[in-house]
């Protein structure tokens, strides 16, 4: 290094011209509009002899401990979350409902009519009102685990006979997106456990799937759900410690494997979790909550 | 919770080894022996998980040099002064003491696959019945022209995580004010795709702050690389003008060093530069050469339990190995080392051997609570192991979900770091 720290002045014109080739090139990689590129013009590096490592030293003690304090204040002020004009929108939704009104009845007393009750239909397995008669079609995505979250009420109210083709409810579809957003919030008001964001402890929050009592009975293989389990103890310490990954054990069953077809279907929505339980069949999910049962007796 | 677990252990799997152990293994041969060389994600997982599981049926010896292991993830925020070096460094004591792993610090210089022998540096030769190979990588002599081992200390590569990262950090902190830091970045493949542009995030962070005027450059023999958009919307972001990359259509893939001068040939522009990272392009460890499982600078394995394509009783984990679609991550060498310490299970215990089935996430970050990962998982087809199913961060997201990624991350960290080291 003390060889270096002769003086050079370098060919400011060549770098330059190197440095903007290089972020053209990069903007052109992104794809993104360049900004005028005058303002990216790199400085001249000039480079000088005089410096004294000490001072620098202290000047980056000094920046690590303000980034340390700048982190804790962030994560302290994590419960801060700011309240969305949920009510504004399912207001809207109220108004946009009055399309449906002919059909749908909800709300208390809500009764089938032409078509079923909308109470609670926000996370709710298709064809799964009672007393209702469904179409075959509808069945049939009931019975392959079709779950009405707000992605596929979304496609659903757009396109009713494209999105799920043989349904019988002879509806065109609502216009505009705004619409479709605010029919939705309306909708989860009247749904018991509308979906969120991520809750920070997700064994505590409700049940968002109604799964078939078939599911929840299947008996699992612990040993299945040991091998299984490594998969998971990757980021979910196995002694139950949280340090920004939840824990998952002590969970009852059922929680557990409610909470993966969840994550699962996409009701619960985190790409890691969506992925991972996605691959999962209901065996080894089964497995796995026997597993993490097993675990805690 | 452990002590259930163990019991339970105890039952089941004596009850299957008892019943199925003596058709798989003769009993004239003792205890089965599993040695596996190399303690990182990759080796010390799986001596873990062989031992745990198996419950004292076989015997596990572990071959590792160093006695603190360093991990190459986090070792960039570490670089950022988001880590302390000691946070990312793990002994191998629970592993002996919890689960009765035989840890032997000495190098392993030999392996007779006849024989079934590996020999140590010491001298001392391990018997196995399997062998399980996990070293990491090493680097392509000649790649960088004018670098090699011994100019590793004026140029790091940081590579392997330890004193070379700890070297690397106290140069970007003496550097000069308004110098150049200049990375020579890998060649395909290599360790940890997106490592070399989240570690130019993390210098981008401690320069920003110390020595605002220094400039980064990256020679880069890459058309595009992990988390392009990623990076480099972060990049301009967060730290607008200070980094520059030059990929292979400005001369990025023909660099030479002279690290006595501390000058970089790119194409022929002879930078002077005041600290330089070379990443050199990278091949298995060497073990995995001397032990004649490789093909090229890689050994080949079956994708369905990790076993060399050239010996099945050879087992080769993570960046090592040449699976198919896995990056060479030390999440990817974890996924893998679990497939493979249940068919090694299986096969010396007549324990049951469940179907592969891997999975893959890397989180990198860009810059304070600005986190972003990419993952897949993959099963195993005859061929490879293949990619099933994916996902990545998204240019414009918010700041809440940046944070939440990081957070992440560290939850991640604990938690693979208690599922390698116990």
């Amino acid at each position: 290094m003390l060889r270096f720290l002769s003086v050079f002045i370098p060919s400011v014109a060549a770098v330059t011209v190197v440095l903007i080739s290089a972020y053209v090139f990069a903007n052109r990689l992104v794809d993104r509009a360049p900004e005028p590129a005058a303002a990216h013009v790199p400085e001249p590096m000039v480079v000088q002899r005089d410096v004294v490592p000490e001072d620098v030293t202290k000047v980056i003690d000094a920046a690590i401990v303000a980034v340390n304090e700048v982190t804790e204040l962030a994560s302290g002020s994590d419960d801060a979350v700011t309240t969305s004009p949920v009510s504004e929108l399912a207001a809207a939704g109220e108004k946009a409902f009055r399309k449906c009104k002919a059909c749908h009845q909800i709300g208390k007393d809500a009764r089938n009519r032409a078509g079923p009750t909308l109470n609670g239909v926000v996370g709710r397995v298709a064809a799964s009102v009672e007393g209702f008669s469904y179409s075959k079609a509808m069945k049939a995505a009931g019975k392959r685990g079709l779950i009405w979250n707000e992605e596929e009420l979304a496609g659903y109210l757009a396109k009713p006979r494209v999105h799920l083709k043989g349904t019988k409810m002879s509806f065109a579809g609502l216009k505009s997106e705004e619409e479709i957003a605010a029919t939705i919030a309306f909708l989860k008001t009247f749904s018991e456990s509308p979906v969120g964001v991520e809750d920070s402890d997700v064994s505590e929050a409700a049940p968002e799937v109604s799964l078939d009592a078939s599911v929840l009975d299947i008996e699992g293989d612990p040993e299945y759900g040991e091998y299984l389990s490594s998969e998971c103890t990757t980021c979910h310490q196995a002694d139950g410690a949280d340090d920004g990954i939840p824990s998952i054990v002590r969970w009852g069953e059922d929680r557990f494997v409610t909470v993966m077809h969840a994550y699962k279907l996409g009701v619960r929505e985190h790409p890691v979790m969506n992925m991972v339980a996605g691959r999962l069949g209901n065996e080894e999910i089964a497995a796995l909550a026997a597993y993490f049962a097993a675990l805690e007796d | 919770m452990s002590l259930n677990r163990r019991s339970f252990l105890a039952s089941t799997v004596g009850v299957s080894a008892s019943l199925a152990a003596p058709a798989v293994w003769s009993a004239s041969h003792g205890r089965p022996r599993v040695v596996v060389i190399g303690g990182g994600a990759g080796g010390a997982t799986a001596a873990r998980y062989v031992a745990k599981d198996s419950d004292g049926a076989i015997d596990v010896t572990l071959v590792e040099p160093t006695r603190t292991y360093y991990t190459c993830f986090f070792s960039n925020l570490y670089l950022g002064g988001f880590k302390e070096i000691s946070d990312i460094g793990h002994s191998y004591g629970t592993l002996a003491g919890a689960h009765g792993v035989n840890v032997v610090h000495d190098w392993a210089v030999d392996v007779d696959r006849g024989a079934k022998t590996v020999t140590l540096a010491g001298g001392a030769t391990l018997d196995y019945d399997k062998l399980i190979l996990s070293p990491g990588i090493d680097f392509i002599d000649g790649s960088v022209p004018g670098w090699d081992v011994s100019a590793q200390n004026r140029m790091p590569h940081a590579y392997k995580a330890g004193s070379q990262t700890e070297l690397l950090r106290s140069q970007l902190m003496g550097m000069k004010e308004g110098g150049l830091f200049v990375m020579v970045a890998p060649p395909n493949p290599f360790r940890c795709p997106p490592g070399p542009y989240e570690r130019v995030s993390m210098v981008a962070h401690l320069l920003k702050s110390s020595n605002p005027t220094a400039k980064i450059l990256i020679a880069d023999p890459k058309e595009k690389f992990s988390k392009q958009a990623l990076f480099e919307e972060g990049w301009e972001r967060h730290y607008g003008g200070m980094i520059s990359r030059l990929g292979p259509d400005f001369g990025g893939g023909n660099v030479s060093v002279d690290p006595d001068a501390m000058t970089v040939d790119i194409d022929g522009q002879v930078e002077n530069a005041d600290v330089v990272n070379v990443i050199p392009a990278m091949k298995a460890g060497r073990i995995a050469e001397v032990a004649g499982v490789t093909d090229g600078n890689w050994a080949p394995v079956n994708a369905i339990d990790m076993s060399s394509k050239a010996d099945p009783d050879v087992h080769v984990l993570g960046d090592a190995s040449q699976q198919g679609d896995m990056p060479k991550s030390g999440f990817s060498a974890n996924s893998q080392a679990k497939v493979c310490a249940n068919a090694v299970r299986g096969a010396l215990t007549g324990s049951r051997v469940f179907p592969a089935r891997f999975s893959n996430t890397c989180w990198s970050l860009i810059a304070s609570n600005d986190g972003v990962k990419v993952g897949a998982t993959y099963e195993a087809t005859p061929e490879k192991i293949a990619r099933v199913d994916g996902f990545i961060s998204q240019t414009g997201e918010d700041a809440a979900l940046r944070k939440a990624t990081y957070e992440e991350s560290e939850g991640w960290y604990a938690g693979i770091a208690a599922d390698i080291f116990g």
